[in-house]
């Protein structure tokens, strides 16, 4: 189960994110699935999980994710992995600044019957906005 | 094989103990390097950087605790998500001056073992969402 488990996320990753085929959404995630995230709160079902998608392929639309880790036990997998792109589209109401970002992560999530049920999405979204120049980059540890 | 969920269970859960670095000490190789993600970090802390790390968020939340949400055990790794609390009582923590807010925080460990010890560490936490609790905003 946890290799199949690895597959369905490993999938959403390079299939949907990397090659934007969005038509795998139904094939990958559940209907009643769950979205953690800590900038656009809780989101409940799959056409939440399609705009939650939407929000960061609009974003980034060549953004490649690199899987470096995959760990899997039960029903949860976690991915440790870096996104790189470059913003050429609206993303969280800030219009495109055409900066490359590089991005590290990493996600949870609970598989059932073949399906995500539940994501917590962990960007260093601190990091992703200081590259995208809307925070201030003097901020130290 | 060890027990991996007891010992990475420890490592999150000594965060909040006053003798913690006695217990890193045990649970932590002495070339052990820890991955945050904030700015002013290197990409990888050596066990000194990290000790210092974590005491700098001690100092800024007296009453921070850690709390264990989920773990995954697989071959040499170990997964904890986590939630911690604190209140901004003390110094200042990422240049934001205390506020006296309550702060929680959500993330995700890895773990990567070496024997019984702890030799690789991830941690991925909300940042942007801390910093605007921290800064009230």
């Amino acid at each position: 189960m946890t290799q199949q488990n690895k597959t369905v996320v490993r999938r959403l990753y390079e299939e949907v994110f990397n090659a934007l085929d969005t038509t795998l959404l139904d094939e990958l995630v559940a209907s009643d699935v769950i979205i953690h995230d800590p900038m656009m709160g809780e989101l409940q079902g799959i056409d939440a999980f399609r705009q939650f998608t939407t929000v960061f392929i609009t974003a980034f639309p060549q953004q490649h994710t690199t899987l470096e880790a995959l760990i899997a036990e039960d029903d949860l997998v976690a991915v440790l992995h870096t996104h790189t792109g470059t913003h050429n589209g609206s993303f969280m109401g800030m219009p495109p600044t055409g900066k490359p970002i590089k991005v590290e992560g990493i996600e949870f999530f609970r598989v059932r019957d073949g399906k995500i049920i539940e994501l917590w999405r962990h960007d260093d979204d601190a990091g992703l906005m200081r590259q995208l120049g809307a925070v201030p980059q003097n901020t130290q540890a | 094989m060890s027990d991996y969920t007891t010992l990475a269970k420890r490592f999150v859960m000594e965060h909040n103990q006053a003798n913690y670095l006695q217990s890193f000490d045990q649970l932590l190789t002495a070339n052990c390097v820890v991955h945050e993600y904030l700015p002013g970090l290197p990409a990888a802390m050596d066990r000194a950087f990290y000790n210092q790390f974590i005491e700098g968020f001690r100092a800024a939340l007296p009453d921070i605790r850690n709390q264990i949400e989920d773990v995954i055990v697989a071959a040499d790794r170990a997964v904890v998500r986590w939630t911690g609390y604190g209140t901004h009582t003390g110094a200042d923590l990422m240049g934001i001056p205390a506020s006296g807010k309550p702060v929680t925080a959500h993330g995700i460990y890895i773990l990567r073992f070496e024997g019984d010890c702890i030799a690789e560490v991830w941690n991925n936490w909300d940042n942007l969402n801390v910093t605007q609790q921290l800064q009230g905003s």
